[in-house]
């Protein structure tokens, strides 16, 4: 007797999941199963290729029916309907993809069991890229390959198909799919352990940073953008505090290395709804700097911590506080960051504590510049284990460049004056595990770090809170000059604030170090793996 | 290429090998684009900028970054007017305490030349860079440099001399595969060391002070050892001397004759952590684990120490070789000369060390990481014995590389 046919156990598993969350979760489970011979960043970009079809296709749709209503009430006769519908103006003018029929999400469902569902799917990328331009060499035409089994592949689409990603009325396809979107550049990053950090930084540490920083309107720059977590998360918060329709008020400018890293920060944007210019190419900041004339109201940016060989190029004007160290290059980018900032122009950063206190190779007089060119407002020391990617500790810098009462960026009303002073914060204790490996800053966190900013700045939105400034042991500290130059200008916030032992701090440049070299040990061993082969081939080459 | 001038060499020995029918010996001037004198003035030296390469800091036959100079970029300009040193030359050290020495220039750094140095520009169509370098470095060119000194103290060469030196050359493509198998061998021992190394600074890492709550006495979990032995009195052909300067030189002991050692020395018969009482303030402890075919012999400038029960060698060297414990040490020296300060060893006993046996599973870590440096070391030795032996080999045609071989028939 043949064995009965049955549906997959995803798909019965899917029509019982109610929540957005159990959804992902199912995909993502799903998904996994193709992984098979793909290596972790042909498969990321095969997975969320996929979702981003789905959503440019669910958008299209959307937009189409509302479309045909609009025209009906119009009075449009039903056998011109069709005309009006397939008028791309009509979509790319209300920021919608056009989506030609052959690359709808309907049509490559139905041949999603014929076996040529790789083609389809090439062939579908492939239309959409040459009818929406701002596409052009995004997405992955890599469907149609050896190494993709085709019969999951049609499990995946059909799954795709059947989850519930449709919007409600409160929540829009787009933003099901964003989130889906972003979950699973989430697990990526914790799938591919240290190599994911180089495209996502964890959620909490952004909306940190942008709780800060306030992008309200302007423009915001992010220089190592990765897949574009700091732009979503800054386009969020303006739709939670000014609603969906500012979110045009912020203009978004990123650059990116990494070539496929690039292409799903094209995509984030897109899925997001986000004009962003990332340039037409992917490319090094130091070497190829994308947007020379920026001049940003906003900069936030998770950079590669403690890069070693980075094109350095000592007559760079953007040293205006020092040539970087050949051998690190983390004031690198503080300073590209610097030199980026407009008028009143904040930015905010993401470093290993290592650059809170180095002293090799003159790292130790930049700082000291900076410092005392008055450019840091405020430093954070972050709790252990919010990177699952490293287990390097890691601080954050913020950067301003106008610390005086007018100088916060879209506040009429003056804030406090703070020429002269730095915010220490040391939010070390923060924080809940949300596993045994992973600690995320909750919302109560994240309200109290960047409350206390705000306090101390003096902004609109600490005085509509009703709240003021004042140092409070153990946890913040506001250090005149004079302070940190008696430390010598070592920023390290334990050391401000008070409370702390001295030995502590020491135990994290300790972890630091081990870290790093376990990293360097593992990679003499493997070269020297390879050197013991090349020593058998050249021994057994001799005659004797 | 024209027919090579014919090179006489009469202090130039090779032993009784006869040379490959198309190997050749031409003049190094005839084989070269230059050879470019230093500038004589003194640099000046700075905390950054590019290295100037001095002639200790080729001494091993590679530019070694640890230690050298650096000059301005001011400096640096100056001094390569004359030529830029770039990937594919060879930079010569011509007088000094060690001269005739030849190494490569670094690839990703810029250098310049500092006193007392030549650059040497090989012609790439007639010699490889590289096996250039070991025909320079090679025993044969020792004796002949050596030899051609003038009698008098000073002991340099001058730039017409280099241009005379007979260099022996195979054909290119047997110059390469030369230049290759010895090169394989020269960069395992390169990777094993900066492995020693690395792991070395992680395993101190592991141990460190802020780490580790608990303190304890050295004499409570080591013991001294004191059995002396006097060299000259032992019948064994061979055995390993650890001294301060093969600690300094590379942390591998001499293999030597005990007759060439001089005074008594202790006995180490079991793995033991030698930490030197001369100058502690210099780190010098050495974790030992004897090689059991040849006795082991230790300076008795180290002191012996044995660790006590459910502790390794590699634990208690983890907490001696830790700067602040060293400089504790060095606290407490006594001594009137600033160069010969020696510490006590009851002192040393008395003082206070991070406690190995809370250490639980970083203790594995430690022993994985120390044993790893010792493999590492050893292996190293026997590639560099292998080295030294194969070079005068192959230099001479007495053992040809198979490929090069074959290729080099089918072409005559």
């Amino acid at each position: 007797m043949p064995p009965r046919k049955k549906k997959p156990a995803d798909q019965a598993e899917l029509f019982t999941a109610s929540t957005p969350k159990e959804i992902q979760a199912i995909l993502w489970k799903a998904a996994d199963k193709l992984r098979g011979s793909m290596d972790a960043n042909q498969y990321k970009e095969f997975v969320l290729g996929l979702i981003f079809l789905k959503y440019v296709s669910d958008a299209f749709e959307e937009r189409r029916e509302q479309l045909a209503k609009e025209l009906a009430e119009e009075g449009i006769a039903e056998d011109r309907l069709e005309e009006f519908l397939e008028d791309q103006d009509e979509y790319t003018g209300h920021h919608v993809f056009w989506v030609p029929e052959s690359a709808r999400w309907s049509s490559i469902s139905a041949n999603a069991k014929s076996g040529t569902v790789g083609e389809v799917l090439d062939q579908a990328m492939d239309a959409i890229m040459k009818a929406n331009p701002s596409l052009t060499g995004v997405l992955p035409k890599i469907f149609n390959k050896d190494n993709v089994d085709k019969k999951r592949l049609a499990e995946l689409v059909d799954l795709i198909t059947d989850a519930r990603f449709g919007g409600s009325d409160d929540k829009p396809a787009q933003d099901v799919l964003g989130e889906v979107y972003e979950y699973f550049l989430g697990n990526f990053a914790r799938a591919e352990g240290k190599r994911g950090g180089e495209f996502y930084t964890p959620s909490s540490v952004v909306r940190l940073l942008v709780e800060v920083l306030e992008p309200y309107e302007g423009r915001v720059y992010d220089p190592a953008c990765g897949s574009g977590g700091m732009f979503v998360q800054a386009a969020k918060f303006i739709e939670a505090h000014r609603g969906r329709s500012h979110k045009a008020d912020i203009s978004v400018f990123g650059q990116e290395l990494n070539e496929r890293t690039w292409r799903l920060a094209k995509m984030n944007l897109a899925i997001h709804g986000i004009d962003g210019n990332l340039a037409a190419r992917w490319g090094d900041t130091f070497a190829d700097d994308k947007h020379p004339d920026l001049k940003a109201d906003y900069v936030m940016a998770n950079p590669p911590f403690n890069i070693k060989d980075w094109a350095r190029n000592e007559s760079d004007p953007r040293w205006k506080y020092g040539v970087p160290p050949r051998g690190n290059a983390n004031y690198a980018w503080l300073q590209h960051m610097i030199s980026k900032l407009g008028e009143r122009g904040t930015a905010g950063v993401v470093l290993a504590n290592g650059s809170m206190s180095s002293q090799q190779s003159g790292e130790g007089e930049i700082r000291q510049a900076l410092v005392d060119g008055d450019m840091v407002a405020c430093m954070v020391a972050l709790p252990a284990q919010l990177f699952r990617t490293t287990a390097i500790p890691a601080c954050l810098w913020f950067l301003a460049k106008d610390k005086s009462p007018g100088g916060v960026k879209g506040q009429k009303a003056a804030a406090a004056d703070r020429r002269g002073e730095i915010l220490f914060i040391d939010a070390r204790d923060m924080g809940e595990m949300v596993d045994r490996t992973e600690r995320v800053l909750t919302d109560a966190d994240l309200a109290k770090i960047a409350g206390t900013y705000h306090a101390w700045r003096g902004t609109t939105s600490a005085k509509d809170a009703g709240e003021t400034y004042a140092d409070v042991p153990g946890f913040c500290a506001s250090a005149d000059l004079k302070t940190v130059q008696e430390h010598g200008y070592v920023l390290t916030p334990g050391r401000y604030v008070g409370a702390v032992e001295a030995e502590e701090e020491d135990a994290e440049a300790v972890a630091e170090k081990i870290s790093r070299l376990t990293t360097e040990l593992y990679e003499l061993f493997d070269k020297s793996d390879q050197l013991a082969k090349t020593v058998r081939e050249q021994l057994g080459k001799i005659d004797d | 290429m024209t027919e090579m001038m014919e090179v006489s060499a009469p202090s130039l020995s090779l032993g009784a090998a006869v040379l490959p029918g198309e190997w050749n010996w031409s003049p190094l001037g005839e084989v070269t684009l230059g050879i470019y004198d230093c500038p004589h003035s003194t640099p000046k030296l700075t905390d950054d900028g590019p290295y100037v390469v001095r002639t200790q800091d080729i001494i091993s036959g590679t530019f070694r970054k640890a230690g050298a100079a650096r000059v301005s970029r001011e400096t640096y300009l100056e001094r390569i007017k004359r030529a830029v040193p770039t990937q594919g030359d060879l930079l010569y050290s011509r007088e000094g305490t060690y001269f005739g020495i030849a190494a490569e220039v670094p690839e990703d750094e810029e250098v310049c030349l500092g006193q007392r140095m030549v650059l040497i520009r090989p012609d790439a169509s007639v010699v490889n860079y590289r096996y250039l370098r070991y025909w320079l470095n090679s025993p044969f060119m020792a004796s002949h440099v050596h030899g051609s000194k003038d009698g008098s103290v000073a002991a340099r060469l001058n730039v017409s001399t280099i241009r005379k030196l007979p260099t022996l050359l195979p054909r290119l493509v047997e110059q390469a595969a030369i230049a290759e198998t010895l090169g394989a061998l020269d960069e395992k021992i390169a990777v094993n060391e900066r492995i020693a190394v690395t792991a070395d600074e992680l395993a101190l890492a592991l141990a460190l002070d802020e780490r580790w709550e608990k303190r304890i006495r050295l004499g409570e979990i080591a013991d001294l050892s004191k059995v002396q032995q006097v060299p000259q009195e032992m019948s064994d052909d061979l055995v390993d001397h650890y001294s301060l300067p093969a600690f300094d030189s590379g942390k591998a002991p001499d293999r030597c004759s005990p007759l060439s050692i001089k005074s008594g020395k202790f006995v180490i018969d079991s793995p033991a952590v030698l930490l030197s009482k001369l100058n502690p303030e210099i780190p010098r402890a050495w974790d030992v684990v004897p090689d059991g075919s040849v006795p082991s012999l230790a300076s008795t400038e180290f002191l012996v120490l044995v660790p006590g029960l459910g502790i390794s060698t590699h634990e208690l060297w983890s907490v001696v070789a830790q700067r602040k414990f060293l400089e504790e040490l060095a606290a407490k020296v006594t001594g009137t000369s600033k160069s010969h300060q020696r510490v006590r060893p009851a002192e040393v006993m008395e003082t206070e060390v991070v406690d190995p046996r809370q250490f639980g599973e970083v203790g594995g870590q430690i022993r994985s990481l120390a044993q790893s440096i010792l493999a590492a070391r050893r292996e190293s030795k026997t590639l560099a014995t292998l080295r030294d032996t194969l070079l005068p080999q192959l230099m001479s045609g007495r053992l040809r590389v198979k490929d090069a071989e074959k290729i080099v028939e089918d072409h005559v």
